[in-house]
């Protein structure tokens, strides 16, 4: 069984990671916006939403990154 | 040294218990020289306690709505040996940026609780481009409010080393007295008997921001 120690070290461990990976998704999506022919592109650009899904309950469609691609979504 | 050593009692996540920390370390501090304790949270709670009490606070309290216009912090209080910032709980306010930016020493109280350690995840980062423009900033984590039985308390050291900045080996324990003393507007310096050992860590704390 995981201690109290070990648990709350994860907690904060996993806290960071969701943390420092938040601006690196915001600077994607940033970075398709100047992309003229974004068409090819678009399946790896797009991977990392699967794991937003893990997080957010009710997440936007994917469609909304190309109907807003400025928009962060509040969670 | 030349100017004041400032002190900025920070962290973005509220009731982490900065304004406490804060009146005590300028409690302790004004009892080696005079010290200020300068209020930038909008709340005013330090003022607040300032005001409440019967007997003078040992600091002088002072409260400062950071507007617009250019406010420098090591000049308008060089009088003071002593500058004790009690900062916003919020780290993009421009008084907490003002704070990081002239500050000496950065103390972060962090309370024993996942919730708040998640909440303070992004200070590191803050100060990291803190120091872009102050080279001389040094930040350490404070265990605020430390249960002595609780195994989350005792946990605490394993998680704050997640956070990459030194931590203070004074911790600061869950006391009645802290929030007695807030009631009176006093600090525990003052309260006799019944506030030593509080004293005894608040001094502890003090001597090591001090070395």
């Amino acid at each position: 069984m995981t201690s109290i120690k070990d648990k709350l070290a994860s907690s904060v461990r996993q806290a960071k990671t969701g943390a420092e990976s938040a601006p690196a998704e915001k600077a994607e999506v940033r970075s398709k916006k100047p992309r003229p022919d974004s068409g090819a592109s678009k399946p790896a650009a797009a991977k990392p939403a699967p794991k937003e899904k893990e997080t957010l309950a009710d997440e936007p469609p994917e469609s909304v990154q190309e109907l807003f691609p400025d928009r962060i979504w509040p969670d | 040294m030349s100017g004041p050593l400032v002190i900025a009692v920070i962290n973005q996540k509220g009731g982490a218990g900065k304004t406490t920390v804060a009146m005590h370390l300028g409690a302790g501090l004004a009892r080696r020289a005079s010290a200020v304790v300068v209020d930038l949270d909008p709340q005013g709670s330090a003022t607040q306690w300032a005001a409440a009490g019967t007997q003078t606070f040992p600091a002088t309290v002072k409260h400062l709505r950071v507007g617009a216009g250019a406010v420098d912090l090591r000049r308008d209080f060089r009088a003071y040996p002593f500058v004790v910032l009690d900062c916003p709980p919020a780290v993009d306010s421009r008084a907490a940026a003002l704070a990081l930016q002239s500050c000496d020493v950065a103390v972060i109280p962090v309370l024993p609780s996942p919730m708040d350690l998640w909440a303070s995840l992004r200070l590191p980062q803050d100060i990291d481009e803190a120091r872009r423009n102050n080279p001389r900033l040094r930040a350490y984590l404070l265990p605020n409010q430390i249960e002595t039985r609780s195994a989350l308390s005792a946990a605490m050291q394993e998680a704050l080393a997640e956070f990459g900045l030194p931590v203070l080996n004074t911790a600061v324990r869950r006391r009645g007295i802290y929030k007695t003393a807030a009631l009176e507007g006093v600090s525990a310096y003052q309260l006799g008997a019944r506030g030593q050992s509080a004293v005894a860590e608040i001094e502890g704390l003090i001597e090591e921001i001090l070395a």
